[in-house]
């Protein structure tokens, strides 16, 4: 949040809610090197529309910065726990009057589970590690997609930093081997969130 | 070094007045192969034989 001088001459207006926006579930995602691509409605001389098909094929199957990997559907347990205020003082002498003080943001996290994923599946997704700049497409249930809004008809995936991939865990008798799955989105990562409903379904169609 | 061959493809579920794209052809390969393909072959100088991309 940049707090810094000039303040603005009133408060900034707050609208009313006309409707709630939810994420509700997370079910799958798509991974592309940050910076590479946005998705341009008005994109000439082919527009590049979030909510068509082909645009998605043809980053899946680029051999660019823009090519974009999907993994397989999530197993279970997908969350996004807000960061936490960055705090100083409170109830001490290191701040006026004791009373503490907000510095910051700490980054979201979003965590899941994949569930008995072949090896070849898990050392795909493991490779994403090496990866220094990302960003995420998160696909909803629903066949909805939340992307960043980036201008009018202009969409753009979430950055992800310390995306981790964890080895296989087991349970033992009856169960489904699990593998670990989180990033981190920087603070402020759902100022310009947007629920896309797409003219496919992300969950067979690619 | 080998110079890169190009084939245009056009979007089936783009709107009418969008044109054709140039992909590699390796690219335009696998978006052709893909079993939902919204992608066809619009180039007068190769032919798609359900395979792969040839020349005519």
């Amino acid at each position: 949040m940049d707090c810094n001088c000039p303040n603005p001459t009133e408060l900034s207006e707050i609208g009313n809610v006309d409707c709630g926006v939810d994420l509700n579930q997370v079910q799958r995602i798509a991974v592309q090197r940050g910076g590479a691509y946005e998705f341009d409605e008005s994109a000439s001389p082919t527009p590049q529309d979030v909510k068509v098909l082909s645009v998605w094929q043809a980053l899946k199957t680029a051999t660019d910065d823009t090519k974009i990997v999907f993994t397989p559907m999530i197993g279970g347990d997908p969350i996004i726990e807000p960061g936490e205020a960055i705090t100083v003082g409170g109830g001490d002498n290191s701040t006026l009057n004791g009373v503490e003080e907000v510095q910051g943001v700490n980054p979201s996290k979003f965590s899941c589970v994949f569930k008995s994923l072949p090896a070849t599946i898990e050392k795909q997704m493991k490779s994403l590690m090496c990866e220094k700049n990302l960003v995420v497409y998160l696909f909803l249930q629903g066949g909805k997609v939340a992307v960043i809004n980036a201008g009018t008809g202009v969409y753009k995936g979430f950055t992800a930093q310390s995306l981790f991939v964890s080895d296989r865990g087991n349970q033992g008798f009856g169960t489904q081997d699990a593998v670990n799955f989180s990033f981190s989105f920087p603070a402020g990562w759902s100022d310009d969130l947007e629920i896309v409903k797409l003219n496919f379904n992300p969950f067979t169609d690619i | 070094m080998a110079t890169k061959t190009f084939v245009k493809l056009k979007a089936k579920d783009q709107k009418k007045e969008a044109k054709p794209v140039e992909f590699e052809i390796g690219q335009a390969n696998k978006l052709l192969k893909l079993s939902n393909s919204q992608w066809e072959l619009s180039d007068d100088k190769f032919q798609w034989n359900g395979i792969e991309i040839a020349k005519k």
